[in-house]
């Protein structure tokens, strides 16, 4: 059933993501203009150096540099609006050409890292959450603590240094061997930086979870279903998981920045052909097109997701849809 | 025929010096039919006691006994009304997993028809309709109500009510307390009813046990245990519950004037809540004077636009002579009546900064202000307050979470008295202590009047509270005051229906004037 209230509801959810976009598309073109370094770098790259002042000044001309800013910014949101995102001058290519490959390589890391952190975590939280206080959960808490000290890249050298250079077991980079490229070898690449991403973020989540599904068994209702002859692990399957939900997603969906973040570092130390190298790369070489276009990218995934995580822990709750509803709610 | 035979019950929480000695050799039996009320201080070993029957002791606790036999199954009833259901799931629901555990083999239309006849047996009015409902949409009582329809779900023969009225007003508590005693008789079910009242024994048990300590130092039947107590524990109980007399005070000066006093929240674009509608009443120096109504009736927003935490939006409120409602005026006089108007609320746990010793607690107030204190040290000051709450110098360097509820009180009453303040107003504060505290609490608001000569407030809606302690009452419902008077007059010769009652309803009914 569809009515007034929902209609609103979504109308404002879709305004707050069109704002938000509209603000980081700002936020982005701005900062790029900010440094120090001149944008026709972006267009001529080293040659700029050899180039006459006269020179300059007619490239200047042509590209529209000397115009506003503001004039400048319209220009670049038109040309994302019809898909041109300029060229990046370190590949000689269109920007959207040069990502959509390593795309695919850091969603399937950062994607199969959420998806096993949260699995994990799930796991994790509610076997301790049954053991609290007991040494199974005092040992796991206390590794827990020492995992998530650990730093990523000190953990990925640790793991090539013994996986790949003393028992040769997985690659040390790349996402895929020269020439090949079935998915087992996919696979076989993924797994040290997969483990990295997972066991740094892991813990944190496992602990929260943990310790939002103890808050819940606090509530009587344990209690009084522990009366009525539910056993624990019922209690806390039919309703303390349940409960926690909506907490859960919000958290989930704040986690996805954090998660992609720590999938850049990764990539760096493992050479992984994804974003987050190409990012890095894209700052050095000072090749904006590509910088502004990965920002935009990564900051409208986690926007996106953000309110996407937003909707699903606000409608999730039943109270909410039977208010919705329309039905009697003071008896 | 016996339901509970107990005989020298042990249970510890915890392990080595975290010990605790909850139950220390009880013994106790239970006749089935028969009503049974458990009563005793906080802290007495009651609850866990009746945990320990239904096998519900929390995760660390050990018990041993020479006898533990029940006979029958048991169901249980807690005492927070709003955290005993799940939030997320329906009443109906919720009732006929609770069926389905007793009868597994009932289809779901069979499960759903049982939900709402349960709901029909607490006393659900409309209950199809209402089974379609989340617990957020009930009262306290109302929950209350689904919470016995949980416990019906398992046919028990045995019911464990651990102080399933504390938590509620004095009529809803009546209800239910009917209900409960209704429904055992009907069923011959057996009821345990632990609770820190004895008044409420005085209203529906057969027998009564009373804990001490871990033990059950006596146990007769109602009117022997009430009427000629053996212990000297049950004596200081039961005069716990008394009400005795006290000589008017002579009020002197008005010292606060509020006239046609109004609050209104926003809830939504369209709806509004008139809290307190019109609200007018003098109170001179030396006044006790008592607010009591239900929850939801505006004493509590009556009481913090008193204080100028909520905007006066209509009417005015003049405190000794300064006209509080007026913006500039409040602004000059700041200092002043914050130091005068001092505040005391329900949850002394949340009161108290847990991180901060007592005698910063006291004295905090002092500091803020800037004042130098006559004793000589901030210390000195602490210690002379903790005394004239009744409190020795050792307790200056505790944290709150070292003191019972009734000392954080007195903490909170010593923090108030460093500012000597002319006003003091009193948020339920004695409704979550136990009888006994309840009494030393209020005698020592009634000894601070007589000294210090300071008015008070006091909000509550424990009706016996404010008998004992205030010399006028003001009686609110639905945000309008339907009645004032002295104290003895509302209570022996009340005038307005509602006011009637109320004091009907109060446990003990008024017997215990005689």
């Amino acid at each position: 059933m569809i009515n007034n209230k929902r209609i609103r509801y979504y109308a404002g959810k879709t305004a707050i993501l069109v704002l938000s976009i509209f603000a980081l598309s700002v936020m982005v073109f701005a900062i790029s203009r900010l440094t120090p370094m001149d944008p026709l770098y972006s267009y001529y790259g080293d040659r700029t150096e050899k180039m006459t002042v006269q020179e300059k000044e007619e490239a200047r001309e042509k590209l529209g540099l000397n115009d506003s800013i503001a004039v400048q910014y319209v220009r670049w949101i038109e040309g994302a609006l019809t898909g041109d995102l300029g060229i990046s001058y370190k590949y000689k290519r269109p920007v959207t050409e040069v990502t959509s490959g390593r795309l695919v390589n850091t969603l399937a890391l950062g994607g199969l890292g959420f998806v096993l952190i949260f699995a994990l975590a799930l796991a994790i939280g509610m076997f301790c959450a049954r053991k609290e206080g007991r040494p199974a959960d005092r040992i796991i808490c206390r590794m827990g603590t020492f995992s998530s000290c650990v730093p990523e890249f000190w953990l990925a050298l640790l793991l090539i240094f013994l996986f790949s250079v003393t028992w040769h077991i997985f690659p040390s980079s790349n996402a895929y061997s020269a020439g090949g490229g079935s998915l087992f070898d996919r696979l076989h690449h993924l797994v040290l930086p997969l483990i990295v991403v997972v066991v740094s973020h892991l813990w944190y989540y496992a602990y929260m979870i943990r310790n939002m599904l103890l808050e819940e068994t606090r509530a009587d209702y344990v209690i009084l279903y522990k009366s009525l002859g539910l056993t624990d692990r019922e209690i806390m399957r039919r309703h303390c998981l349940r409960n926690i939900m909506p907490e859960l997603i919000s958290v989930m969906a704040i986690s996805v920045s954090h998660i992609l973040g720590g999938t850049y570092i990764v990539e760096m130390v493992f050479s992984y052909p994804g974003i987050g190298t190409l990012c890095y790369e894209s700052a050095r070489y000072s090749d904006y097109n590509l910088l502004m276009y990965l920002c935009m990218l990564t900051g409208g995934i986690v926007i996106l997701l953000n309110i996407a995580g937003q909707i699903i822990s606000e409608r999730i709750d039943p109270r909410v849809r039977a208010e919705e509803a329309g039905k009697e709610v003071r008896p | 025929m016996k339901a509970i035979t107990v005989r020298n019950l042990k249970v510890n929480i915890g392990t080595g010096g975290m010990l605790t000695e909850a139950v220390r050799g009880a013994d106790l039996t239970l006749e089935r039919g028969e009503i049974l009320v458990l009563a005793g201080e906080s802290g007495s070993g009651k609850t866990i006691f009746c945990k320990s029957i239904a096998g519900l002791l929390p995760r660390g606790a050990s018990a041993s006994a020479d006898e533990l036999t029940v006979c029958g199954r048991t169901a249980i009833v807690l005492q927070d009304p709003l955290t005993s259901l799940d939030p997320t799931l329906t009443i109906g629901r919720q009732l006929a997993e609770a069926a389905s555990i007793h009868n597994p083999k009932l289809t779901a239309k069979e499960l759903e028809a049982r939900a709402v006849e349960l709901l029909a047996a607490v006393g659900i009015e409309r209950a199809e309709e209402r089974a379609a409902l989340y617990p957020d949409n009930f009262s306290g009582g109302m929950r209350q109500r689904v919470v016995i329809a949980m416990a019906l779900a398992g046919e028990p023969d045995i019911l464990l009510a651990d102080e399933p009225t504390t938590a509620l007003d004095v009529t809803v508590q009546d209800e239910i307390l009917k209900l409960l005693t209704g429904i055992c008789r009907s069923r011959g079910m057996s009821l345990l009813f632990v609770t820190h009242d004895l008044s409420v024994a005085e209203t529906i048990a057969d027998r009564i046990a009373v804990m001490h300590e871990g033990k059950i130092i006596e146990c007769g039947t109602a009117s022997e245990v009430l009427t000629s107590p053996k212990e000297e524990y049950t004596r200081r109980l039961i005069s716990a519950t008394r009400i005795d007399k006290h000589e008017a005070f002579e009020p002197g000066d008005v010292i606060l004037d509020v006239r046609g006093l109004s609050h209104t929240f926003r809830l939504s674009r369209r709806e509004r809540l008139t809290a307190v509608k019109n609200v007018s009443f003098e109170l001179r120096k030396g006044e006790i004077l008592g607010i009591v109504g239900e929850s939801g009736s505006g004493k509590s927003t009556l009481l913090r636009c008193l204080l100028n935490l909520y905007e006066i939006q209509d009417g005015s409120v003049i405190y000794k002579g300064i006209h509080t409602e007026d913006k500039d005026e409040h602004r000059a006089n700041r200092r002043l009546l914050q130091a005068d108007r001092q505040i005391i609320l329900q949850d002394s746990a949340a009161a108290l900064n847990p991180r901060m010793m007592v005698q910063d607690i006291i004295t905090e107030p002092l500091k803020l202000q800037g004042r130098m204190t006559p004793r000589g040290s901030y210390r000195k000051e602490a210690i002379f307050q903790l005394s004239y709450v009744g409190m020795s110098s050792e307790y200056a360097e505790r944290y709150p979470k070292a003191l019972s509820g009734g000392q954080r009180q007195r903490v909170a009453i010593a923090r108030a008295l460093t500012m000597d303040p002319g006003l003091l107003l009193c948020d339920e504060a004695v409704s979550s202590l136990d009888m006994q505290v309840q009494r030393q609490v209020i005698e020592l608001l009634r000894h601070m009047r007589d000294e210090h000569g300071c008015s008070i407030i006091f909000v509550t809606h424990d009706l016996r509270a404010a008998r004992m302690l205030c010399d006028r009452i003001a009686v609110m419902k639905a945000g309008e005051i339907v009645e004032t008077g002295s104290s003895e007059d509302v209570f022996e010769r009340p005038e307005s229906e509602y006011t009637k009652k109320l004091i009907s309803a109060m446990p003990g009914g008024s017997s215990n004037d005689q």
